[in-house]
């Protein structure tokens, strides 16, 4: 395709250079102020394919689902004011969790800026605090220059959401096109310049370590630094546990990987955090749920902390030995240095912990001997039957807990859920972009009865794309998290948390979605069966025990140590 | 409790529309309240510069400046304590011109204040001046007895003892790219 063009409207420069950045589909929803824009969709809809969502807010979600499944940067496109503002939740979401999302809105013609316009709203100063970086284009000569530095602003560095609203007259103008690829802007260091003393200082801490910790996080996944990364974890023979957002960077069968950290993670990864004599941090950055009590969490040991982003280090815990740079380059060089480490006894205190966790929790998870179905046992039928090579999107409460506890993975990207932001109704949506981004993977969403009811009009969306999504539908009739703390920090005064849902079987088959409801032991293995081997979009409703609670648990403001088994 | 000083941030950035909302949204989200705020051109063409004061703790005004310094349009961020810095502000007084005749002691006063009259009108006359809080402070207080009609004070203006350097990291910037080129 030419890169540069006489005499084009603003709208087709914008596409242009949507095509020049490999853009080859939309997740978006049309609107008077970016009517120009779909024109041109509707010109190029040979090269360019545009996904209607049913709500703006769909449309993000599934931007970020791409994003996460393909490592690529994915688009979400709206009109003004009402249009734009629904965008702001998944623009949120993906600020807190690093996922590089491009939003393009439409906005009131230049010269009734300011005049509170139909559909006017000032999207620009609304996502400010939730966006890496966001531009108003006024004139259509802008457009090429501005799409190309809000692809490498979304995607390097630490990656995030950019946002871009074009006023609609500059969509009309006409202009000259010119296409030039960003690769440089003069006040922003995408990734810092590696120290080789920093690192030199880590390996001598981490190899005079008798009981050495490593955390990941996603950084390990959005480096692209899987392999650096197994290499370090088997070069060094240290443990490693991790964060809800680095899960599936390293295959959950890895003999050192030990498990999950945090408010609902492992019973050993939490306890010993407290016991390490080093801590070497990779790619995360001691989120409150990770931490606990920030004045009690790892005093006793020294911080190793990789990380991309300078503002991450000492933020919330004290780094004193920060290596700053992309952890695919400093893990490498790491690799190098260190010592392979005979940790049996340090390893053998993961083990005896994982014990006690089997018996308290586990074993009741996931071979419960009561009636009622847990959510363990379900997505332990779901690892089953997809053999650990599915991508499972999670919403979030009890149910994406479990499935982060539970599921089994074999290769990364295979995690997707709302962490930092906590959003529920993300899965739906972001499911259908991870089955767009991975074609050809397996891709189940889990979601809880709650947040399938905040965005379940995307199940419109896979009716008229025919994605092949597969949902089960974890049902409690309860808010089941909230309602675990009113059990047990409000006296079991459960406010507005008992749902009373309507018949989601019928729903789904009211949009020709196949489906299935099973409330006994004997039909699940079999439902889970027909579901992952279902070539087309599949809906399952899991009927679980109402009042089951997710165990382990750190209670807010208490320290890792103090995690509770029942 | 660490204790609460007095930081000047001084910011080098684009000067693009929007990035003031951008940076104040920092204060924002951490509830910290700015005490004052300028902003003009800088030493470098086309560079802005900002300067805000706040009293937060030390590790409070760290936290603060890393994440301004994150915002893709900033050059570059510090913060100074005021012992490393040289800083002043501005302050406009507009007083009736009937006083200046009436009240001998008003001559006096700006006479000892080292004030300087900026105009004079058959109806007003402004004064200014510039110096530290304390001094354009004690002269609002001493004119206020005579009936301010009008006071005015800009935000601080400083100059840090250290060299900032800004020069320096848009020349690698450019010879970074000389050499991808």
């Amino acid at each position: 395709m030419k890169n540069n063009k006489l005499n084009i409207s603003g709208a087709e420069a914008l596409i242009r250079s949507l095509l020049e950045e490999g853009v080859d589909l939309l997740f978006g929803y049309p609107g008077g102020a970016i009517m120009p824009v779909y024109d041109e969709l509707y010109k190029f809809s040979d090269k360019i394919n545009h996904i209607l969502t049913r709500h703006e807010q769909g449309a993000t979600h599934a931007a970020q689902g791409y994003a996460r499944s393909s490592g690529k940067v994915g688009v979400a496109i709206a009109t003004s004011g009402p249009g734009a503002t629904n965008l702001v939740t998944g623009i949120a979401d993906a600020q807190i969790d690093s996922t590089p999302i491009v939003c393009i809105t439409g906005q009131v013609a230049s010269h009734l800026l300011g005049s509170d316009a139909f559909q006017e709203t000032d999207i620009i100063g609304i996502s400010t605090p939730v966006t890496k970086w966001n531009y108003q284009i006024t004139k259509a000569s802008e457009i090429p220059d501005i799409v190309s530095k809000a692809f490498y602003i979304a995607s390097t560095g630490r990656p995030g959401p950019v946002l871009i609203d074009i006023t609609k007259d500059a969509q009309f103008e006409f202009c000259d096109y010119n296409y030039k690829k960003c690769n440089g802007i003069r006040s922003y260091l995408p990734v810092p310049q590696l120290q080789n003393e920093q690192i030199a200082e880590a390996a001598k801490v981490i190899n005079s370590s008798k009981k050495p910790l490593i955390v990941w996080g996603q950084g390990v996944i959005l480096a692209e630094a899987e392999n650096e990364f197994k290499e370090f974890v088997e070069n060094s023979g240290i443990p490693a546990v991790w964060t809800i957002l680095g899960l599936s960077a390293l295959p959950t069968e890895h003999p050192l990987n030990m498990g999950m950290v945090g408010m609902h993670g492992n019973y050993g990864p939490n306890v010993l955090t407290n016991e390490c004599d080093v801590l070497i941090a990779v790619g995360m950055r001691f989120d409150d749920r990770v931490t606990g009590d920030l004045n009690t969490y790892a005093k006793q040991a020294k911080i190793v902390h990789l990380e991309i982003d300078p503002a991450e280090i000492s933020k919330n815990v004290f780094a004193h030995y920060p290596i700053l740079g992309d952890c695919k380059q400093s893990l490498k060089k790491l690799s190098n240095l260190v010592n392979k480490k005979s940790l049996n006894s340090w390893i053998g205190l993961f083990d005896n912990h994982m014990k006690i966790e089997y018996k308290s929790v586990i074993e009741k998870d996931l071979f419960p001997s009561k009636d009622g179905l847990t959510m363990g046992e379900v997505i332990n039928s779901i690892n089953k039957h997809s053999k650990g090579d599915a991508i499972i999107v999670t919403d979030v409460g009890q149910h994406q807990m479990v499935a982060c506890r539970y599921a089994k993975f074999n290769s990364s990207k295979s995690n997707i859920t709302s962490g930092g932001l906590g959003t529920m109704g993300f899965a739906l949506p972001a499911a259908i972009g991870a089955k767009i981004g991975a074609p050809h993977r397996e891709v189940v969403a889990v979601i809880g009865d709650g947040g399938y009811q905040m965005t379940i009009q995307e199940l419109g969306t896979i009716f008229q794309t025919k994605t092949a999504v597969k949902i089960v539908v974890l049902n409690n009739d309860y808010l089941g998290m909230v309602r675990q703390w009113q059990q047990l920090f409000f006296d079991k005064r459960y406010a507005s948390t008992e749902m009373v849902n309507p018949d989601f079987v019928k729903i789904a088959e009211g949009y020709s979605i196949q489906a299935s409801r099973v409330s006994d032991r004997e039909d699940l293995d079999n439902a889970v069966k027909l579901l992952i081997e279902s070539k087309d979009a599949f809906f399952l409703e899991v009927c679980v025990e109402k009042e089951d609670n997710v165990f382990p648990m750190i209670p807010t403001g208490a320290s890792v140590s103090d995690i509770r088994l029942e | 409790m660490e204790e609460k000083i007095q930081y000047t941030i001084s910011i080098y950035s684009e000067n693009n529309v929007g990035l003031l909302n951008r940076v104040s949204a920092i204060f924002l989200k951490r509830h910290v309240n700015i005490m004052s705020f300028s902003t003009s051109q800088s030493e470098i063409k086309d560079v802005f510069r900002f300067v805000i004061v706040v009293s937060v703790t030390e590790i409070q005004i760290k936290k603060l400046v890393q994440q301004i310094e994150k915002q893709v349009d900033v050059i570059k961020a510090f913060y100074h304590t005021d012992k490393e810095t040289i800083f002043l502000e501005s302050a406009l007084y507009k007083v009736k011109s009937s006083s200046l005749f009436e009240e001998r002691q008003i001559q006096n006063i700006i006479k000892d204040s080292h004030a300087n009259i900026v105009t004079v009108s058959p109806k007003f006359f402004v004064i200014e001046k510039t110096g530290f809080r304390k001094d354009t402070e004690k002269l609002r207080e001493d004119l206020s007895k005579y009936g301010l009609l009008q006071f005015v004070r800009s935000g601080r203006i400083s100059v840090t003892k250290a060299p900032m350097g800004i020069s320096q990291i848009l020349n690698n910037f450019k010879n970074q790219n000389k050499k991808n080129e």
